[in-house]
């Protein structure tokens, strides 16, 4: 039954237009309808009682939006911001975030038969954010289904904050 | 199509709804005059507009309750009208009920449910018994009514059009009076009152017609072979006398009767329209008719009968200054009068004034948009490069883009501020109900309803201005014995009024009542453990003590107020405002209750404090001081934290550095800055850096991810385009105690 469902799953990925962009060398693509805009590193204020993929926020054109570390959100190690970082502008269920990615590389057109389903790591290991394998010129791009890697839900870190706050005062005078 | 019909017809809705949210504002404050001046008859008529504006929308909608309702109200209050009659408590009742009732078929309606048929039934019977009572009188007025009617009709076309009618005259043509019944079901038998009309129109004028289109039924009820016009009244001039008119229209077969009336010269004059022949003579002038004031100040005096024509043109060949104030130096009229004049004058400005109903959410993007904007020019302005190769023309262009800037952004700002009119009004019907529930007389007046307040604020403010309302009414006011025992007029006073003080406004609520029990309520904080024993508190204090969760000073708890949920829910409604209360109280004398309010809820006074590399806002409102520590004024408590001894009083410290996990740039807390804060009653003392300087801060919201934050409250635009986050000063000291 699960893997009917998954197979399903998979045919449904209809191929267009994706944003490639790079992690630590590696390609990912992203659907170009999910992207609102790529825009250069700004100023990120940090927040607080946040986990560390959580870079903080940034002021958009007078609204205020929340930026990922991609490479903290995968796992991959954290390297400083250059001038080819850039934040993707991306719509996850109406509501917009900015992933911060080492640089973003081009729009291509991957037809749906050169997209194959996600290869099975396991069951430990989910894979569930991730569309789809694209095919372009030789080379594999990992293609994301950002709603699963963003949920707007989770940018906050009740129990973290807590424990910090506990220890506020100890060693004063 | 389809979904355009379903558009306009939403569109349509939502436009009735707001407008019968105003009407039932103004229908609140209005019966409340009504009852407290029963022989004002501009208020019963206004009253009486107001629901005969509900019955016709009521009718446009389709929503039967309403209209018969409305029907019946309006029968009620045209009877006291036409009867001169005062409207006693038990009418005064129906007319309350009713406008709740129709409240409530309304918020029906507006939820897409059905008010059963049967609400509103016991009105309509209370009114037809009260009605009943001098029903002949009412069937009298009927009869009258209809033997009226001719002449009636004939003053109003003459007036509406007399003009024309003196024309008329003057071309030696006759008046006549046409009345034109027609059966329903005319079309089926062949006749069409069409073309009787376009005879009449080839041998003379038709001035004015007027049709009886009551029986016109709705749109989906409407039958195509009927002609639902009863009949046609038509002023009609030609040169046909009355007989060879007569001769003209003399077809009828009983679907089409035609009354021919010649109407005299004479009869025009005895109906007092002398001024038709003086407009006529003087036609040429175009003169216009000395009933419509023309708006402009000089008419509008010789209206009031304060200076002649005379002296009017004499101003007017001078007039380089005011008008008025050349009357005035004329010895023409006095001051006063010019200024009520001016006031009219201006009353005549408003009302010609559309109003455009805008969404909401496209204002808020352009409040944002433009928030943006003053921001990019703030940079531009600062831009270190440019300056460097700024000649004065850039600088001038660059002064005028400022300006500009800070104009749209004002009145962007301004766009959202509706005057607090409409919520005050719904307090003296919520003072009246309560004083009603426990038997004491309450009139509110009202001052500066005028002033504007934040849409979302107004919104916001109503809860916490009905819990002081109610509280003044039943707490505050004494009881009609008490009162006059005391020396006082036996109706209680409660002030309403709203004004600016140095750009926050401020809303004041004042009774006339006895004041707040000082020793009650003490004895109340004592039992609570509100405090201790041992504290002296000074009276200000005391009375602040009533804001405390958890205090009622009512010795019953009474259906109206004293459930002890009060005044500490007032005050944190008030400060989610960004807002303050404060009271004042004189035993015997009443209480005032200060609500002090910013401007809009879009932009906060915030202090900018650095810790580290990062910079935080603190709402302004929430600091009492800063201090630069001493040493030795930090202690460590056991199990408490930090404390800081601040004249004798010890405050906990909440480190910001070590709250947030930022790295701090000083290394002792004596070399940063203690801020001394409130929230929610509560004090403490935030440890930063450094102190930026206060600056104005648009509020963003971080939006849903960070829903779950403690201590921040949101984010704000800092002027050079970064974001600040602006801490909330309750919740960083729950944090610190934990």
């Amino acid at each position: 039954m699960e893997t009917d469902a998954m197979q399903e799953e998979i045919i449904r990925i209809d191929g267009g237009k994706f944003l490639t962009f790079q992690l630590k060398g590696e390609e990912y693509g992203l659907e170009i309808l999910k992207v609102r805009e790529i825009i250069g590193l700004m100023d990120i204020t940090t927040v607080p009682q946040t986990p560390a993929y959580v870079q903080g926020v940034i002021n958009l054109r007078g609204q205020v939006i929340p930026v990922i570390d991609l490479r903290l959100k995968f796992g991959i190690d954290k390297e400083n911001y250059n001038n080819k970082t850039c934040i993707i502008v991306v719509d996850v269920n109406d509501v917009l975030m900015g992933i911060a990615v080492d640089t973003v590389s081009e729009v291509v057109d991957i037809n749906s038969e050169n997209i194959e389903g996600t290869p099975s790591f396991g069951s430990k290991i989910n894979t569930n954010y991730i569309l789809g394998m694209g095919k372009v010129e030789g080379k594999v791009k990992i293609l994301l289904a950002i709603d699963k890697v963003l949920t707007s839900e989770e940018l906050v870190l009740m129990e973290e904050m807590q424990t910090d706050g506990a220890n506020g005062g100890e060693d004063a005078g | 199509m389809g979904t355009d019909e379903f558009d306009e017809l939403r569109i349509l809705k939502e436009t009735f709804f707001a407008e019968a949210q105003e009407v039932f504002e103004s229908l609140d404050n209005l019966l409340v005059k009504l009852e407290n001046e029963p022989s004002n008859f501009e208020t019963l008529n206004a009253v009486f507009r107001h629901f005969h504006t509900l019955k016709g929308s009521g009718g446009i909608f389709g929503i039967k309750v309403l209209e018969d309702i409305t029907h019946q109200l309006e029968d009620l209050l045209d009877y006291l009208r036409s009867n001169n009659i005062e409207p006693s408590p038990v009418i005064m009742d129906i007319l309350f009920e009713g406008l709740d009732i129709l409240k409530e078929v309304i918020a029906n309606y507006a939820k897409g449910e059905d008010t059963d048929a049967l609400t509103g039934k016991y009105l309509v019977k209370k009114i037809k018994e009260v009605l009943s009572s001098k029903e002949v009188k009412i069937e009298k007025k009927e009869a009258d009514a209809a033997g009226n009617s001719l002449k009636n009709l004939l003053m109003e076309l003459l007036n509406d059009e007399n003009e024309k009618v003196a024309i008329a005259i003057k071309e030696n043509k006759n008046l006549h009076y046409v009345v034109i019944h027609i059966d329903e079901d005319c079309f089926t038998k062949g006749v069409d009152p069409l073309s009787l009309l376009k005879t009449l129109d080839s041998h003379g004028d038709i001035v004015k017609s007027k049709s009886n289109i009551e029986n016109l039924p709705l749109l989906k009820d409407l039958d195509p072979s009927k002609l639902y016009i009863k009949n046609i009244e038509i002023l009609y001039t030609s040169n046909l006398g009355s007989g060879e008119l007569n001769e003209l229209v003399k077809f009828s077969d009983g679907t089409l009767r035609v009354e021919v009336r010649q109407i005299s010269m004479e009869e025009i004059l005895k109906n007092q329209q002398a001024e038709l022949f003086w407009d006529a003579s003087k036609e040429e002038e175009k003169t216009s008719s000395p009933k419509v004031p023309s708006g402009k100040i000089g008419d509008i005096l010789i209206e009031m009968g304060e200076v002649t024509e005379d002296q009017l043109r004499k101003a007017l060949e001078k007039q380089s200054q005011p008008i008025g104030r050349i009357l005035v130096a004329e010895g023409a009229t006095s001051e006063e009068k010019v200024e009520e004049a001016l006031l009219k004058q201006k009353k005549m400005g408003l009302s010609s004034k559309i109003p455009i109903k805008v969404d909401i959410d496209k204002l808020d993007h352009l409040v944002n948009l433009v928030g943006e904007l003053v921001v990019s020019q703030t940079m531009v302005c600062h831009n270190k490069a440019m300056m460097q190769f700024a000649d004065n023309d850039l600088l001038k262009t660059l002064s005028q883009l400022s300006k500009v800037t800070r104009d749209i952004q004002e009145l962007v700002m301004n766009i959202r501020m509706l005057p607090v009119k409409g919520i005050f009004q719904r307090m003296t019907r919520v003072a009246r109900d309560v004083g009603r529930k426990v038997g004491k007389e309450v009139e509110v007046c009202i001052y500066g309803e005028e002033t504007e307040l934040d849409k979302t604020m107004i919104d916001e403010i109503g809860d916490p201005l009905l819990h002081i309302i109610r509280n003044a009414v039943d707490h505050g006011i004494e009881n009609n014995e008490e009162r006059l025992k005391n020396g006082k007029y036996p109706r209680g006073i409660i002030e309403l009024s709203a004004y600016h003080q140095g750009g926050n406004i401020i809303i004041e609520i004042s009774d006339d009542g006895k004041g707040l029990n000082r020793d009650k309520i003490l004895d109340t904080a004592l039992e609570n453990g509100l405090i201790d024993g041992t504290t002296v508190l000074d009276d200000n204090q005391i009375d602040h003590l009533i804001f405390e969760p958890g205090f009622s000073t009512a010795d019953e708890i009474t259906g109206v107020s004293g459930r002890g949920v009060g005044m500490d829910v007032v005050k944190k409604n008030i400060e989610r405002l960004k807002g303050k209360v404060d009271i004042r109280s004189t035993p015997g004398e009443g209480t005032t209750f200060f609500i002090r309010l910013p401007l809009t809820l879009a932009v906060i006074d915030g202090m900018v404090v650095k810790v580290g590399h990062e910079r935080y806002v603190i709402p302004t409102v929430s600091i009492i001081e800063s201090i630069k520590p001493e040493k030795e004024h930090l202690f460590t408590v056991k199990e408490k934290g930090e404390m800081i001894k601040i004249r004798d009083e010890l405050f906990p410290v909440t480190r910001l550095n070590r709250l947030f996990n930022v790295e701090s740039s000083s290394k002792c807390p004596w070399d940063g800055l203690v801020i001394l804060v409130e929230g929610e009653g509560r004090r403490g003392c935030i440890l930063v850096d450094e102190l930026l300087g206060q600056q104005q801060v648009v509020i963003k919201s971080l939006g849903k991810g960070f829903r779950g934050l403690r201590g921040i409250s949101g984010g704000g635009i800092l002027g050079d385009g970064k974001v600040g986050l602006i801490l909330d000063t309750a919740g960083i000291l729950d944090l610190s105690i934990q």
